[in-house]
């Protein structure tokens, strides 16, 4: 199992009787680029959730580096470098945008053996340098997309979960971004949730299919975006019917 | 390890560079410093003690702010520290005939206990905002009660009297704290030192993760921090400075009663905080001490009317001055009411909109 970084078998949870998560069994190596895909309410997030110590399993054993981390909490699991953006955004409102990579830099620099990146370069980086000194309330949408993929950047991350980045960005940006995610790639592993198929057909990696809770294809997009199976769970029955 | 860690501290608590931000803060505690050296020289004794009275509230006032201006820990119950200290003074110096500097040990010491059982049962499970609040009021409610049964230690409702003043000795000389001017200017120098202290926490790194726990404590835990162990952090040292204040006014007034205690004081906290603006040091410091002197002055009138004042002013901090009172807003509505008096607006405007044309 040498290269491995991310191990989880057999993750399970459930919401009040419905299964979120049903049965996953993933590994994620050093260097791994992948992309999970899925209709609305598929358990995309709730995958993320689970990867990131935010939810913790019903079922099933989590390791990272071969150490158990199952149960354990939220800042563990980023100190050992599973670090995520959130869905939406979420990031310091009240702060200014340099504040919030500062501070995001800081809580995991203990835990590093490089020192922290420069906030500077990273806002370099991620196209927000001129508006280093507002504050996060006042950016727009987009650019609070970016400003929390800088923030991750700044915990310098094993293993970065994005949940939903492209959400808000115009066609260019997310162009943009899928150069980010592969010069990110030489760093560490991505793990990408998107609904836009075209910026997950740019990303060129492995792509996971997921449906009520459970993992039904993987394989590269191309494959998954010929497979009948996947359109139906995409369009519904009622679009194969119309085709037929 | 140790290495690692001190180099961790020394990159949370480094101080940035003086820039033209600390220029008002620089001046405000300058200004601060030479009143306080100053005024015991002008000031009668009765106006002393008055005014160092609430200077004390002062420390209070300072010790929320870092707690609930800072952090975002709202408690209802902060005067059970104040209380703890003043008793673990009282207790210490006049119950078993301590020096006065262990009673404040005591004291400080005791609080910082409470503070970090309570603290660490309630902030580990995840206890915040009102849930928080009103554990802390139940637990100021125990105190109390504590306080007015367990006669043969606190005193029961007379509480305790004759407390000494502070005194204490380095080398061969002692330091005699008791008189209306050497207790000024020991008051004086606690309120300045932590000041001081606190504003330099919150200068460095540190203070803006406190910011962002305060803000979002979520997104904080999603970047690597033991949220709960800061909160933790700030909540016993807050106490800590709490039970300060609550020596010095034990050590100052020489009485203690089950009264400071009280769930009204712990709302008067609130306030002050509220209106000197959450987290900004200075101004809760200000307004705990103008409040309280303010209080002083209409409880000589009427003693019902206190409360009734303290209502009006909180409802009227939540609706009109919801970031509390500030001295550049306040600035500039002078500003425009001025104008509006001393200029004839509608020619004004008729002049001006002639010019554009």
């Amino acid at each position: 199992m040498d290269g491995q970084f991310l191990q989880g078998t057999n993750l399970s949870r459930a919401f009040g009787g419905i299964s979120a998560v049903a049965g996953v069994d993933i590994t994620i190596a050093r260097r791994d680029l992948l992309c999970v895909i899925g209709p609305n309410g598929a358990g995309k997030s709730t995958l993320v959730g689970l990867l990131s110590g935010a939810i913790v399993p019903g079922s099933g054993e989590l390791y990272l580096d071969g150490e158990r981390m199952t149960g354990r909490p939220m800042h563990a699991f980023c100190r050992r470098g599973v670090v995520r953006k959130f869905q939406g955004t979420n990031t310091f409102l009240t702060m200014t945008v340099r504040d919030n990579l500062m501070v995001a830099g800081l809580g995991v620099a203990a835990y590093r053996t490089t020192p922290m990146p420069d906030p500077d370069a990273v806002l370099e980086e991620v196209g927000l340098a001129g508006q280093a000194g507002e504050l996060a309330s006042h950016l727009p949408h987009g650019e609070r997309q970016w400003l929390e993929i800088g923030m991750a950047m700044m915990c310098q991350p094993a293993l970065l979960l994005l949940d939903e980045p492209a959400a808000g960005l115009s066609a260019k940006d997310a162009q943009r971004l899928v150069r980010l995610i592969h010069r990110l790639r030489e760093r560490c592993a991505v793990l990408a949730i998107e609904h836009d198929l075209g910026f997950v057909q740019s990303l060129e990696c492995e792509t996971w299919v997921m449906h009520r809770g459970e993992v039904v294809r993987r394989g590269s997009y191309a494959e998954i975006a010929d497979d009948e199976e996947i359109r139906r769970i995409y369009l519904g029955r009622g679009a194969i019917h119309a085709a037929h | 390890m140790s290495g690692k860690h001190a180099g961790c501290l020394r990159l949370w608590f480094s101080q940035p560079l003086l820039g033209p931000r600390d220029v008002s803060p620089l001046l405000m505690w300058s200004v601060a410093v030479a009143a306080m050296a100053v005024v015991p020289f002008f000031a009668g004794p009765w106006l002393l003690s008055t005014v160092r009275d609430a200077l004390v509230m002062g420390i209070l006032a300072l010790s929320y702010d870092l707690l609930w201006g800072r952090a975002g820990v709202l408690t209802l119950g902060h005067t059970t520290f104040l209380g703890l200290g003043a008793y673990g003074f009282a207790i210490a110096t006049v119950q078993f005939g301590q020096a006065s500097l262990t009673g404040l040990a005591v004291g400080v010491l005791c609080a910082g206990a409470v503070a970090a059982a309570i603290g660490y049962f309630l902030l580990f499970a995840g206890a915040r905002l009102h849930f928080f609040a009103i554990i802390s009021l139940a637990v100021l409610i125990v105190a109390q009660q504590l306080a007015v049964s367990w006669q043969s230690i606190t005193g029961g409702d007379t509480g305790i009297l004759g407390i000494p003043g502070l005194s204490f000795g380095v080398g061969s000389h002692t330091f005699d704290m008791r008189g209306p001017r050497a207790s000024w200017y020991s008051v004086a120098v606690v309120l300045l030192a932590a000041t001081a202290l606190i504003g330099l926490v919150c200068r460095s790194r540190y203070g803006k993760v406190l910011d962002a726990i305060a803000t979002n404590e979520w997104r904080a835990k999603a970047c690597g921090y033991h949220t709960s162990f800061h909160l933790l952090l700030v909540f016993v040292a807050s106490a800590a400075l709490a039970a300060i204040a609550g020596a010095l006014m034990a050590a100052c007034s020489g009485v203690v009663a089950p009264d400071v205690f009280s769930p009204l004081l712990a709302t008067e906290v609130i306030l002050w905080v509220a209106i000197g603006g959450r987290g900004r040091i200075g101004g809760p410091v200000i307004a705990a001490v103008v409040l309280t002197l303010l209080r002083q002055a209409v409880s000589s009138y009427s003693t019902d009317g206190w409360p009734l004042i303290l209502g009006g002013l909180f409802l009227a901090c939540v609706l009109f001055m919801p970031n509390g009172l500030r001295l550049h807003d306040l600035l500039e509505a002078a500003r425009r009411a001025g104008r509006a008096v001393w200029i004839r607006p509608l020619v004004h405007r008729a002049g001006h909109a002639r010019e554009e044309r």
